[in-house]
């Protein structure tokens, strides 16, 4: 303990309970110390994670919630949001590093004078055998940028988990099987491409090629058919590597549409703009861009009637850096040649090959699934990209001669149960360990704001970062608490709506994992709420939309940590 | 610019004792946006509330900071003032600096710099107020009373009485509630049915009160002079059209083991039933879990010997849907389940009572026919001992930690009323502490010891062990005497803790009334406003809000309904403004503010937007503005911010904090 420490404690009370019980806490001459400053709130629901991170910004200590007890809310459900905002909110600055017990919540009725001053007492002692907030605030006082970027080229070799690991994966043809045995009732179900779906291309590179084909014959028809006004798809950047979205109006147009294994681009989110045009819009949608498709349908963003769906085959998409990040520079032109495992990579320094999986985006190797959760019809083929934990091993390449149990052995570790394991090496490391590790990461953002443009979730008009309701508006660069706080915030209002798309931390040009803050809040909600996958269908009821009587209370997150 | 004016009060000692009151005046003068500060003695008082409205009309304030007392105590004090003198009364923020700070700090310091922060934080959010204006709302000229006991009963004739419609939703078959079935009542030993049925009948009788029984409340909706309420009227397989009362049906009906829920399970009705002679409305139900026909599909008797061709095994469960102003909760209470108190021996022995099923057994209409004998053997019994607060006063989980209040003076008319009648039997009561607040009380409990003889020992009892003989003997202590005492007796009447009826919960739920630990709704004001729930247009009677005895109960259910009567002589409601509002520039309609909406007061509409100078086609939330209660879970629930609440808007509340934290 600081001596002579006197901690900066806000106290947010709901009207109708917490600050009666601090009146009477008052009335009955109930000593806390004077540390603690009381706001009040109409609802502990009224309590936004944006007060509690700008509070710690300005140099609180300590910031506690009080609200009415579970089930005596005056607005009878408030305070049951309330829990699941917190507890979300607390697990988030836990597992940045911010020291357990700086935030708390406590449920005190205008009964419970002698509660509220009891809590408020421990509270206060609490943050003050913390000490200072100096986690939080030597990150804002200095910027340390330099020192947090050469620490991190470290940690991105680590941090690449999956990917650095040789494989030898092979086609196993389920993508087919799934598209088969598709069952979306409110879905045309037709499939076309490949005649010779069946059986299957080995190679999966000349797969990729085949379904672009299959695509422009299709979509070309569409076109003249009348049948969509535009397409939305891919088409060819200033090199290979960098296909971007585009609508196509004409056939002539569609001479520049690409499908191939670097349209890792998530066309969803440019329905919006599509749901403001006349007529149907035909788009291109990968099995994991389906799930923000019907997460935006469930949010009134975009416009089933006028969207025609074509689900395309995806094989696993690749990433540019992932490449570079293996020394492959000085690419030539057309030089990139992939092929089912391979990649073949011209460059002025001569002919490079690496292993496919190496330069494989993150969120393929943990992939939800290779089954479109919403279409018209479907083209091209998949094939299981999830790669096992420990072999390294695509899951979907179990040799021909092996033996059903050897196959379900790898599945026990697949790719679908190691989307949760960097999250869990992070959760395992001490608070400091975490803050440093955060703190690294953060330090290197330059809000450029790339994740949130990309960001299906993130699809607000306009951001609250660029209003003036927090006062948060041009303030991004002046200050680091800011990314931290900006990062936050963003995967608060995403969480319950986020489909671990992937696309914040494949679009960020610092490298920053921007997706594990995403993944931690599924990794909570599943835990604690049950499991949820946004956009798994549409319409379907957000976890913070939603609660149950006997939710877990945010002290959760410190009982949580006590176990570790 | 906003000119703000801060006046700090004294309260006389209670906050200039602790704080350096000018010192604050002084601080909040240097704050930026206030032109005029001043501490005074009592800003409550009429010199103080003049000295606001003229400093106000001199200084041209564009808004006011009290630090005073806590806002639930003046705030409308404050801004009523502030209305006087021509301020918008919501341009008025409160620094409560006595409850949160001079009455819990000692060190004058401490206590003088955090009262200059909570004024600095106040400061700063009254420079970010707007101008609010309440709404108006029409007021629905009808009163719902759940509950059809005699507090219920006595609300609806009192609102009555002033010429306005009164529902009654009562959800056993008949009305009058507990009070029909006690014996008699004390201090002045009437007859309880012969008071209270009276009442049932005026009540049945009175062409305002419409009585819905064997119903329960559904839904509620709405909001204060605006409720609108969906009522079960669950099917009684008789209809009420049609019957006659004669009681034909249930004196013939061959299925007559269902416990009687009257008569506390100590003997049997009949499966189609009223539950009592003096039932209100006469007209049985059939239990049909416990009917021959609606189980097996055979018998019928029951239709075949009714004259007036009522029974309707077809009858279903019907729902309506009804608009009232005004709901008053009068839910009643019951006895706590004894299964905790098993050293009482209340499971093992028929002849371990409660209170209540005393009075049963001592009520001439009762299972004994009035005769005060033992129920496993029908035997008289010599020797009675009464048990006081079983579960009542209790320290531990148990039991309930409050006093119920009625069991001291019920159980002294017991005692008395049995040696009354039964000279030759002795009575004993073990108690804590005999409480008699109340006229005639005190009198009254000095007659059962004095010209009664009643044996009152203070002390406890340990256990009750029940002998193969029959007896029971009670082993307990005298403290006065410090002795145990061991009495063989041959009944034991524990008085039972009473608790809310087990339903107010999921009613105060659906009113969105507030409740306390021990399931008692919770009054506005616990001096100033017992009868008023927080929740405005919802009003307590009787023991839902707290144990009280019968003249409490009558008096409480005259003082709701006069609460009822004052709101529905109004014919417009000002509504609170502090509720929440979107701003089309910034609602992407994505209906996620919708879902943790409490009152249903946000629709979305697609309207044509202008995005500076861009017209689009958008969907937007819109707030309904009188179903809104203000409570915020859509403004946290809004990504874009466009969701904000008026009174405590974003801005505002980040403004406090910044002032905090400064």
């Amino acid at each position: 303990m600081q001596i002579g420490f006197r901690p900066k404690i806000v106290a947010f009370c709901c009207n109708w309970c917490s600050y009666a019980g601090a009146d009477l806490a008052g009335s009955s001459r109930l000593s806390y110390p004077a540390d603690v400053k009381i706001i009040r709130v109409p609802c502990s629901c009224r309590v936004n994670p944006m007060f509690i991170l700008r509070a710690f910004e300005k140099g609180a200590d300590g910031v506690i919630m009080c609200g009415c007890h579970p089930g005596d809310c005056h607005y009878s459900t408030g305070n049951f949001y309330a829990r699941r905002r917190m507890t979300l909110l607390f697990s988030m600055l836990d597992f940045i590093g911010v020291e357990n017990g700086r935030c708390r919540v406590e449920w005190v009725s205008a009964a419970e004078g002698a509660k509220f001053s009891q809590t408020m007492n421990e509270f206060v002692e609490k943050i003050c055998s913390l000490g200072e907030n100096v986690r939080l605030s030597n990150l804002r006082k200095t910027g340390s940028q330099q020192t947090a970027f050469t620490i991190n080229t470290e940690k991105r070799e680590t941090h690449r988990l999956v990917g650095a690991v040789v494989t030898d994966a092979s086609w196993t043809g389920e993508g087919s099987k799934v598209s088969e045995k598709e069952e979306n009732g409110n879905q045309m179900s037709v499939v076309t491409g490949d005649p010779e779906a069946g059986q299957y291309e080995p190679e999966c590179g000349s797969q990729t090629a085949k379904t672009e084909e299959s695509l422009k014959i299709r979509l070309a028809q569409l076109l003249e058919s009348g049948k969509a006004a535009r397409v939305l798809g891919w088409k060819k950047g200033e090199t290979d590597y960098d296909p971007e979205p585009a609508f196509f109006e004409n056939k002539d147009e569609l001479g520049a549409f690409v499908y191939n294994d670097f349209c890792g681009a998530n066309l969803s989110k440019y329905m919006i703009e599509a749901a403001g045009l006349d007529g149907v819009t035909a788009v291109v949608l990968k099995p994991c861009d389906t799930y923000s498709f019907n997460q935006l349908m469930t949010e009134h963003r975009v416009v089933r009637e006028k969207t025609y769906i074509i689900g395309v085959g995806c094989c696993g998409k690749l990433s540019i850096s992932g490449i570079r990040a293996q020394g492959v520079t000085g690419i030539e032109e057309n030089g990139i040649e992939v092929t089912d495992d391979r990649i073949k990579i011209k460059t002025v320094y001569g002919d490079r090959e690496i292993e496919r999986n190496s330069a494989m985006l993150e969120r393929c190797g943990v992939c939800k699934g290779k089954e479109h959760r919403i279409f018209d019809e479907l083209i091209g083929e998949s094939r299981d990209t999830t790669i096992c934990a420990g072999t390294g091993k695509a899951c979907g390449s179990a040799a021909p001669d092996s033996t059903v149990s050897n196959a379900a052995a790898g599945r026990e570790n697949s790719g679908k149960d190691q989307r949760f394991a960097e999250v869990e090496r992070i959760e395992k490391l001490s608070a400091k360990e975490r803050f440093e590790y955060f703190s690294n990461e953060l330090s290197r953002c330059i809000r450029c704001n790339a994740c949130r443009n990309v960001c299906p979730a993130c699809s607000c008009i306009k951001c609250v970062f660029d209003g003036n309701q927090f006062d948060e508006a041009a303030k991004a660069n002046s200050e680091p608490f800011e990314e931290k706080m900006f990062h936050i915030i963003r995967a608060f209002h995403v969480a319950g709506r986020c489909t671990d798309c992937g696309e914040c931390s494949r679009v960020c040009p610092q490298n920053i994992p921007l997706h594990l803050f995403n993944r931690k809040f599924i990794k909570d909600i599943n835990e604690l709420y049950g499991e949820y996958c946004a956009g798994y269908e549409a319409g379907s009821v957000s976890p913070l939309t939603r609660f149950t009587m006997q939710d877990a209370e945010p002290s959760v997150v410190t009982e949580r940590s006590k176990g570790c | 610019m906003p000119r703000i004016g801060v006046f700090v009060c004294h309260c006389g000692t209670n906050i200039a004792g602790t704080i350096d009151v000018a010192k604050v005046a002084e601080m909040a003068a240097a704050e930026q946006g206030v032109v005029f500060s001043k501490d005074y003695q009592y800003m409550c008082s009429q010199t103080g509330q003049t000295l606001i409205i003229d400093a106000i009309k001199e200084y041209k304030l564009t808004g006011i900071v009290v630090c005073s007392c806590s806002p639930r105590m003046h705030e409308t004090t404050f801004r009523n003032a502030a209305q006087r003198a021509g301020l918008n009364p919501y341009m008025v923020e409160i620094a409560n600096i006595r409850e949160q700070c001079s009455w819990i700090h000692k060190d004058r310091e401490e206590a003088t710099e955090k009262a200059v922060i909570l004024m600095r934080a106040a400061v700063a959010k009254v420079c970010l107020n707007t101008p609010l204006t309440a709404g108006e709302s029409g007021v629905t000229k009808r009163a719902l009373v759940i509950g059809g006991g005699i507090a219920g009963i006595q609300t609806a004739l009192d609102i009555s009485a002033a010429g306005f419609k009164v529902d009654i939703v009562e959800k056993t078959p008949s009305i009058g509630g507990r009070m029909s079935q006690l014996d008699k009542t004390f201090p002045t030993l009437d007859c309880s049915a012969c008071i209270l049925t009276p009442k049932m009948v005026e009540a049945a009788s009175d062409e305002n009160i419409t009585l819905y029984t064997y119903s329960e409340v559904e839904k509620v909706s709405g909001f204060v002079g605006n409720f609108k309420v969906d009522i079960r009227k669950k099917a009684r397989s008789v209809r009420a059209d049609k019957c006659t009362g004669c009681g034909v049906c249930q004196e013939k009906c061959p299925s007559k083991k269902a416990p009687s829920e009257f008569n506390r399970g100590l003997n049997n009705r009949s499966a189609i039933y009223t539950p009592f002679a003096q039932a209100i409305p006469n007209v049985p139900v059939i239990d049909r879990e416990n009917c021959i026909k609606f189980q097996t599909g055979k018998c019928g008797v029951c239709s075949k010997v009714c004259q007036a061709n009522a029974i309707d095994y077809e009858q279903e469960d019907e729902m309506i849907t009804v608009e009232y102003g005004a709901i008053v909760v009068a839910t009643g209470f019951d006895v706590i389940n004894l299964d905790k108190y098993d050293e009482y021996a209340y499971s093992k022995s028929k002849d371990v009572i409660t209170s209540l099923e005393l009075e049963r057994i001592m009520n001439a209409a009762g299972p004994t026919g009035g005769h005060l004998e033992r129920l496993s053997d029908g035997k008289a019994p010599k020797e009675i001992v009464f048990i006081q607060c079983v579960g009542s006063r209790c320290a531990d989980e148990r039991g309930k930690s409050y006093c119920s209040k009625i069991c001291c003076m019920y159980t002294a008319k017991q005692a008395m009323l049995i040696r009354d009648k039964y000279p030759d039997t002795n009575v004993t009561v073990f108690y804590i502490d005999i409480r008699t607040p109340g006229k005639n009380f005190d009198e009254f409990y000095r007659r059962a010891v004095e010209d009664y003889n009643v044996h009152y020992i203070k002390g406890q009892v340990g256990k009750v062990l029940p002998e193969s003989s029959g007896k029971l003997i009670v082993v307990g202590s005298d403290i006065i005497d410090a002795r145990h005492v061991i009495i063989p007796a041959d009944m034991v009447v524990l008085a039972a803790a009473i608790e809310p009826n087990k339903d107010a919960r999921k009613i105060a739920t659906m009113l969105t009334a507030s409740i306390d630990n021990n399931n008692f709704l919770t009054e506005a004001h616990a001096k100033l406003r017992p009868v008023e729930s927080p929740t405005a247009g919802i009003f307590l009677s009787g023991v839902c809000q707290g144990p009280r005895d019968i003249p409490e109960t009558v008096a409480m259910a005259g003082s709701a309904a006069a609460k009822v009567i004052g709101l529905l002589s109004k014919d417009r409601l000002k509504s609170n403004p502090c509720t929440a509002h979107s701003d089309e520039l910034m609602c992407n309609g994505c209906s996620t503010c919708e879902k943790v909406c409490p009152y249903g007061a946000i629709s979305y509409e697609t309207k044509i937007v202008n995005d500076h100078g861009v017209k689009k086609e958008r969907r937007v939330a819109v707030v309904n503005a009188a179903l809104c209660q203000g409570c915020g879970a859509c403004t946290v629930a809004c990504p874009s911010g466009a969701m904000d609440l008026s009174g405590f808007s974003n801005r505002q509340i980040i403004a406090e904090v910044d002032a905090v934290c400064r």
